[in-house]
């Protein structure tokens, strides 16, 4: 009785091993369609935008046809000022609006992290101009705010007995920054406060013990908490401003002259005002190759700088 | 059993999402009927046009020609410098998603040459008689008519008609002391337009400043013309830098700058007219199409006090543009007849003397027949009917510029390529007008771009 009890247990000792071995979740098949979804969904536009990019083809004059011209075209834009004024643009309404952003939002953060009464209207109000739509955003400031016969800086501006400015017409550019700020510093504080409402508060009780005034607080504890959450914003920020256009749109239309024009904009301009779909490719396409060296660049910067904090 | 149920709610949840994208789309059903029906009912015309006043009346007296034909139409609206680029775009990438569009005399010819609209004059001859005395196409104004034709075909009929001139608010000007002629010169119009600023601090002259082809470009382009400047020589070489071209764009930067409307850059046609009307600025040099605007009670502060006066002029006499916003039918529309039955009755004797009748006779669609201007109800509501018709029946349309040039348009040139290239141009001036950058610099970098697009185009041979 006990050796046929034993060797059961032999048995199913030799043979669970098996069992285990053949029972491993299918886990890369199940993957793969959702893989192949995405990667036709997103590559396959982008390889016809490097084709496109690589033709001429301008849809008024369909008498002169579609061809290919190789480089040709990328070669036309590197030569052409407009281009690095583009360039420059893009650079500064992207990191000037990302830089106020984030002052902004860690400033708000910190101030909403704190229980006052109609605390919940407060946030509500705080995160409201993120739901408006960046063409109504652009309009409202235009006619509304900076105009310079209708508008809030011309009454002030009249109150004062100064020339009204025309703020479109000098500071294109810096209307804009203004504008995506409004827009993106709810989502910036929003993310920021989660993070704020995640650290311990027994790490700040002990640092207080331990004789740290508030200033302190916030530079040594506060603060490198909030890296992670820091990378994430700048990440998310970054890849959605770099892409901004609705603003520039009902604004200036990327004027005067090129002065407010970023590289997206830059890509309407060429493709449905020039009616050059190979060169509104092309730029589509550098904008890509910009786009990933700024993070790459971004990001070793970060990982270097702040190896320890971040996980 | 949890097993089986799980998969078969996920099996019901799949199906629900198949049957939901495979459902056919309102529209493929109802075009499948139309197909059938030619008669008109349950038909629905898509048209394409701008949010000018003219075209809101339009859409509001619409409901009378359901009325009569049982078509439908279903509007979409735009503002200018967006219906130009979303209808070539359609029309271009062949969508067709629009039956009838809403294009200009710039239009018209380049659309035509690249078989994008159908020429109408087969359906003209296919007009009975009677239909034909009472559409009446030779009441059409000609220079119009001649705008809209492509190898001596009709193409497009127009919806209303406008040329240039001058408008001016009376009290301003009295109270400046200042005393404008019928047929003013730019000279005496800028000397004018300082001096209403320095008496009476308001705005001497409200010019255009938006960047656009179509907007700022259209009254610089006088300008330039009237000056004796041009785009292109007889070559196709570009003549943005010569003398008399830096000249007028000089004056017109000037004049904004001294006695021009504050934000000009972001100033089109429809801030143009706002300003005006509201009686802030003394003068206002645009097309003839906001005269009845401007007398208009409903919207315009200043009714009684405008005073007209023909284009200003300065080498060149005649300097008033020729355009006219015209309906054309899409090649690949596929309710042809019943777009042709719209173009006539938007068009025709009748439909002017509707907006006539319950909008008033001086908001009527001007500018596209004789009989208009020869209707007394016109005449007595409209005290600037006669400018407008001599300006339109005497503009140059086809040698516009003092020295000969190899292409037509008063305020355009007449290629496919200005869409851009006249924009681009009206960017470079914009920065000149708020002092980024000079004219001189300007003008270099406009001229590069002119050259570039004739070689591009291949007019310079």
């Amino acid at each position: 009785m006990s050796g046929n009890l034993i060797s059961h247990a032999e048995k199913a000792v030799i043979e669970k091993p098996r069992n285990l071995k053949t029972k491993k979740p299918p886990v890369k098949r199940l993957l793969y369609p959702g893989l192949i979804f995405v990667a036709l969904v997103t590559q396959i536009p982008f390889i016809m935008t490097i084709y496109f990019s690589l033709h001429s083809w301008n849809v008024v004059r369909p008498d002169l046809g579609i061809h290919f011209v190789g480089l040709a075209n990328y070669l036309h834009y590197f030569t052409q000022p407009q281009f690095y004024t583009v360039l420059k643009n893009t650079l500064i309404l992207t990191f000037g609006a990302l830089i106020l952003c984030l002052v902004l939002g860690i400033i708000f953060a910190l101030l909403m992290n704190r229980q006052f009464f109609a605390k919940g209207i407060v946030r509500t109000m705080f995160v409201s101009p993120f739901f408006v739509m960046p063409a109504v955003a652009g309009i409202v400031w235009k006619t509304m705010v900076v105009n310079p016969n209708y508008g809030f800086s011309a009454y002030f501006g009249k109150l004062t007995h100064s020339v009204p400015i025309d703020w479109l017409g000098q500071h294109p550019l810096f209307i804009v920054v203004l504008i995506v700020t409004w827009l993106w510093t709810p989502f910036f504080m929003l993310v920021l406060l989660a993070g704020l409402q995640s650290l311990p508060q027994d790490l700040l009780e002990a640092a207080e013990i331990d004789g740290a005034n508030k200033g302190q607080q916030l530079l040594y504890i506060v603060l490198p908490h909030l890296l992670n959450y820091f990378e994430v914003v700048i990440m998310l920020g970054l890849i959605f401003i770099l892409q901004v256009f609705g603003e520039i749109f009902v604004t200036t239309s990327g004027g005067p002259g090129y002065a407010s024009t970023n590289l997206s904009y830059y890509t309407y301009r060429e493709g449905f005002q020039n009616w050059e779909i190979g060169g509104a490719s092309t730029i589509g396409v550098i904008t890509v190759i910009l786009t990933m060296i700024v993070m790459t660049f971004l990001f070793s910067f970060m990982r270097r700088r702040f190896k320890e904090e971040l996980t | 059993m949890k097993g089986v149920s799980k998969i078969a709610i996920m099996f019901i949840f799949l199906f629900g999402v198949f049957l939901t994208a495979c459902a056919p789309s309102a529209d493929s059903s109802g075009e499948g009927k139309n197909q059938s029906d030619k008669g008109g009912s349950d038909t629905t015309l898509t048209i394409a046009t701008v949010n000018n006043p003219d075209m809101k009346s339009m859409q509001d007296l619409t409901s009378e020609f359901t009325d009569e034909t049982g078509i439908k139409v279903n509007y979409i609206v735009l503002p200018e410098n967006e219906l130009r680029k979303k209808v070539t775009e359609d029309v271009a990438l062949g969508a067709g998603k629009f039956d009838i569009a809403t294009i200009g005399t710039y239009d018209a010819p380049i659309w035509a040459k690249n078989k994008w609209l159908i020429s109408l004059d087969d359906y003209f001859n296919k007009m009975s008689d009677k239909e034909k005395a009472n559409y009446d196409l030779d009441d059409v104004f000609a220079p119009i008519k001649n705008a809209l034709s492509y190898n001596k075909q009709l193409y497009a009929l127009p919806f209303y008609g406008e040329s240039s001139m001058l408008y001016y608010n009376k009290n301003i000007l009295k109270a400046s002391g200042v005393a404008m002629p019928l047929h003013p010169t730019w000279q005496q119009v800028a000397d004018a337009a300082v001096k209403i600023k320095e008496k009476t601090g308001k705005t001497g002259i409200v010019l255009r400043g938006l960047p656009g082809w179509g907007e700022m470009m259209a009254p610089l382009d006088t300008v330039i013309n009237a000056f004796g400047g041009k785009w292109y020589n007889e070559n196709w070489k570009a003549q943005l830098t010569n003398p008399q071209t830096e000249q007028a764009v000089q004056f017109y930067v000037d004049l904004l700058h001294k006695a021009g409307e504050p934000g000009a850059t972001s100033t089109g046609y429809t801030e143009a007219l706002t300003l005006m009307s509201q009686g802030k600025a003394g003068m206002w040099y645009d097309a003839t199409a906001g005269a009845g605007n401007l007398n208009d009670k409903e919207n315009s502060n200043i009714v009684g006090k405008v005073g007209y006066a023909y284009a200003p002029t300065a080498n060149k006499k005649n300097t008033g543009w020729l355009y006219a916003w015209s309906l054309g039918i899409e090649k690949s529309s596929k309710h042809k007849d019943a777009a042709f039955k719209f173009l006539t009755w938007a068009t025709s004797k009748d439909y002017v003397k509707l907006v006539g009748d319950k909008k008033g006779w001086v908001v009527a669609p001007p500018g596209t027949r004789k009989s208009t201007y020869d209707n007394p109800d016109y005449k007595m509501a409209a005290p600037f009917a006669d400018i407008v018709r001599n300006s339109l029946e005497h503009a140059d349309y086809d040698h516009p510029t003092i020295d000969p040039v190899p292409y037509k348009g008063v305020q355009y040139v007449e290629m496919p390529e200005f869409s851009g290239l006249g924009t681009e141009v009206s960017q470079q001036i914009a920065s000149a007008i708020s002092g980024d950058t000079s004219v001189k610099k300007a003008l270099d970098s406009s001229q590069k771009l002119a050259d570039q697009s004739a070689k591009k185009g291949g007019y310079r041979k």
